[in-house]
């Protein structure tokens, strides 16, 4: 279906090309060289909405073109009627509207605000919404996924406007932080197109009519406002700079059949074989971008996110519990579970509460008489499913489990590719423990690729667990050289970076820690948080005064995170600076009363807390 | 024969039409063989990593023949049996996961190439079978050590779980999604069209708009029945 889709954006830029041009080589010019970029070819081997979306903002472009050419109103119906179709599928169209609106006005204001036309528009717009139905139509006849819940108004309303998922990461960044995105998504669009970028400002430059003109920069600028503004999420893994894409290859077309033109006009009385190589010329670029991309695009050995899901349900035991964080570890398994049914004895929670609802908790997400305000639910959640689930094993699939909340007299401990809760009631079978590393499915996880961003995770998440393994088991060398590798395949990944540091802390190599620790202070956007980890990596050198500082640091910049808290008075202890230490451990009691393990640390060193206990 | 042919191809129509099935089912083909080779070679090479004994391999190479799922493909049935094999092999020594993760690929692969019909129902019947088995033994050493016999039914009760779209209403629902697309785009363009405003085009109106209410009803009651 990708596949299909992105054929049909390209066979319409080609269209929309020659309508402006009427010149074939421009058009095959600018249409494969779309085809062609990083971005746009691997969407066609992704299961994503991008693909529908590329398409119909293509389609939009065209019919665009075909009223502006006549003026019919039956093409601008079908604009507002695919307009409404595309908003179902990407909300990222709106961002088409300030461009579409102007043009629309700038071109015939008498007709487009024509009290009748207005209405047939609107109608339309709105009929083609109506597809919202199905959010709780599906959800009410029980649909394996319903992401949000819609079948009531409210959660309906939060779905349908994004405000369900989008409230977490829509303006909430620093200046600074934005900058670096802008930077970001800039370099993203030269990297697809180099030197024929210049063919798109000169395809710009050179178009004839400017309201055109301004269309096409509003697309391009409201395309890089919602990648730079209404995200958080790396820009190199979403691509929403596909809209930028296709106006620039239109540029392009447009910007090569202004050369040839021009080359024709002085080469062809004197040198027609000039011109003639000329063309050629532009027909040859799209296959430069084919050779030079093939190796970004060929995903045919990537089966890792399958590989992923197939080590993760390996490991668990029968009638076996797995609480899942991370999108990247979510999706794997929900399409295992889901399509495939793999594993059926297995119970799954995510803790995003989408598709495999944690217990105790109402439909809208609200738990169920179990947790008073304040109180950490997760951690609740957590303690309940342990306390019951513990017998048959449970385990966390997280990229970063030493976040991890447990209960009293639990410890989570590496196993396999997951991190296994043990107590010391549960007897361990490390002989299995061991084993489960020899039933992995390791093709594509061994195998050497191009990666995205999220494989690149998954990757140099299972060489890090296969690294600590390797290193437990007491072979260093080859254990190391797992975590490097780790850390190579995931140069840019923040939790990477953390992850290993504590790992190499915890083993004893302060040199890798520190340059991990290093790595964190480039790609982490949570600054307190690797000052806690350096904190960690001197405390571990022994280094205290060095620790207490850096961890101070640190929640000089996070004043309520417990966690620092906790570290510091821990460090200040191992110091031998008590008095400090019980300061400490009551100014993070004061801000979190429920920290059992901190009231223990307290009554073992005959200290008591402020209420008494 | 052949001259009706070549009348047939002879209006611009009808040439039109032969062309495009020529081109849809020269795409399936295309599709089909790229998917037949694709079975084909991933089954050569589990066949390799079997005869060589590296079990965890071969499964993943039978796991990805299956995926590459054809209709008539010899290679789906020979992949499964090996499969089995491996897991009869597996149990011979004990090796209740190696046993567990064959039979699982069988049915996980099969379930994967689902669509308007299921392949391998015998074979998913036969894994579930023994599934359950695998899953009765181990259980039982679990719970024989921890006394606990109640959990071991709740276990073996969430593999039969299923909760599978309705095919028919699914084909139905999506003929009403797609005829009120294409319904809309035939209003838009008949009722639109500047010179069409005189009665004698009201039955096409009412034509266009029985259509977009019929197929929204059809999506509709699809939606819920499916």
């Amino acid at each position: 279906m990708s596949l299909c889709l992105i054929l049909g954006t390209v066979w319409i830029v080609y269209s929309i090309i020659f309508k402006i041009t009427s010149s074939i080589v421009s058009s095959i010019f600018g249409a494969f060289t779309l085809a062609f970029t990083p971005l746009l070819w691997l969407q066609t081997v992704s299961a994503e909405v991008y693909p529908l979306h590329t398409f119909f903002v293509a389609l939009l472009i065209r019919i665009l073109i075909s009223w502006d050419e006549n003026r019919d109103i039956r093409y601008l119906a079908l604009f507002a009627f695919i307009a409404g179709l595309s908003f179902l599928n990407h909300l990222q169209t709106i961002m088409l509207a300030p461009s579409v609106l102007f043009f629309l006005i700038v071109s015939d204001r008498k007709g487009f605000l024509n009290l009748k036309t207005s209405i047939i528009l609107s109608i339309l717009f709105l009929v083609a919404l109506t597809v919202y139905t199905y959010l709780p139509i599906r959800t009410n006849a029980g649909a394996a996924i319903h992401w949000g819940d819609p079948y009531n108004l409210k959660n309906f309303f939060n779905v349908v406007s994004g405000s369900h998922h989008r409230s977490e990461y829509v303006f909430d960044l620093t200046i600074m932080e934005y900058m670096v995105r802008a930077k970001e998504a800039f370099m993203v669009v030269v990297k697809q197109f180099w030197v024929v970028s210049l063919f798109g400002i000169w395809g710009l430059i050179k178009f004839p009519l400017l309201r055109w003109k301004i269309f096409y920069l509003g697309i391009i600028v409201f395309d890089f406002f919602y990648t730079i503004f209404l995200n958080t999420v790396k820009i190199e893994i979403t691509p929403f700079n596909l809209p930028t894409l296709i106006v620039i290859a239109i540029l392009a077309g447009l910007g090569v059949s202004d050369l040839l033109k021009r080359c024709k006009e002085n080469f062809l009385k004197s040198n027609a074989r000039l011109y003639k190589i000329s063309n050629i010329a532009c027909c040859v670029v799209p296959v430069i971008f084919i050779t030079s991309n093939y190796n970004i695009c060929n995903q045919s050995r990537n089966y890792i996110a399958y590989e992923h899901a197939l080590n993760t349900f390996r490991t668990i035991n029968i009638g076996g519990t797995v609480i899942i964080g991370a999108d990247n570890n979510l999706f794997p398994i929900t399409y295992t579970r889901i399509i495939e049914r793999m594993r059926e004895d297995v119970t799954l929670y995510d803790t995003y509460n989408l598709f495999f609802r944690m217990p105790y908790m109402a439909d809208n997400g609200v738990a169920l008489d179990l947790a008073e305000k304040g109180d950490d639910l997760m951690a609740i959640l957590t303690k309940k499913i342990i306390e019951e689930k513990i017998l048959q094993g449970v385990y966390f699939s997280l990229l970063n489990p030493y976040l991890v909340s447990l209960p009293d007299g639990y410890t989570l401990i590496p196993y396999g590719v997951l991190s296994g809760v043990v107590n010391d009631r549960i007897d361990i079978n490390q002989k299995k423990r061991i084993q489960v590393w020899n039933y992995y499915a390791t093709e594509s996880l061994e195998d050497t690729f191009v990666r995205d961003y999220m494989n690149r995770e998954i990757t140099a998440n299972y060489h890090l667990n296969k690294g600590q393994h390797l290193i437990m088991l007491g072979g260093i060398e080859p254990g190391l050289r797992r975590l490097k590798l780790a850390s190579e395949i995931g140069f840019n990944d923040d939790i990477i970076h953390t992850h290993l540091s504590l790992i190499f802390s915890d083993f004893g190599f302060f040199d890798e820690a520190k340059a991990e620790l290093e790595k964190c202070l480039i790609y982490c956007q949570d600054l307190a948080g690797v000052y806690n980890n350096w904190g960690y990596y001197y405390s571990r050198r022994g280094e205290f005064d060095k620790a207490i500082d850096i961890i101070k640091k640190a929640i000089e910049i996070d004043p309520d995170n417990t966690l620092y808290y906790n570290n510091l008075g821990s460090i200040l202890l191992q110091a031998g600076k008590k008095d400090e230490a019980i300061k400490i451990f009551r100014k993070s009691l004061s801000i979190k009363s429920d920290q059992e393990d901190i009231k223990k640390t307290l009554k073992e060193n005959d200290i008591t807390t402020e209420d008494g206990e | 024969m052949t001259s009706i042919f070549k009348q047939f191809i002879r209006h611009k129509r009808t040439r039109h039409i032969v062309i495009i099935f020529a081109l849809l089912v020269f795409i399936l083909f295309m599709i089909w063989t790229s998917a037949f080779i694709g079975s084909m070679n991933n089954f050569v090479k589990g066949k390799d990593y079997f005869n060589n004994q590296q079990y965890i391999k071969a499964i993943t190479f039978f796991d990805r023949s299956i995926h590459w799922y054809t209709p008539f493909n010899p290679f789906i049935e020979k992949s499964a049996e090996y499969l089995w094999k491996i897991s009869e092999q597996a149990e011979q020594i004990n090796d209740d996961q190696l046993s567990m993760i064959a039979i699982e690929t069988i049915r996980n692969s099969l379930y994967s190439s689902r669509g308007l019909y299921s392949p391998g129902v015998t074979w998913i019947k036969r894994c579930d079978d023994k599934i359950q088995n695998i899953i009765k033994n181990q259980n039982e050493e679990i719970f024989k050590v921890k006394d606990e016999f109640e959990s071991q039914d709740k276990i073996i009760k969430q593999v039969i779980i299923y909760n599978d779209p309705n095919i028919f209403w699914t084909i139905v629902l999506e003929i009403g999604l797609l005829g009120w697309i294409s319904a809309i785009l035939g209003f838009i363009f008949f009722y639109l069209k500047p010179c069409s405003k005189t009665d004698k085009y009201k039955h096409i109106y009412l034509f266009w708009i029985l259509l977009i209410c019929i197929s929204y009803s059809l999506w509709i009651i699809g939606m819920i029945k499916a």
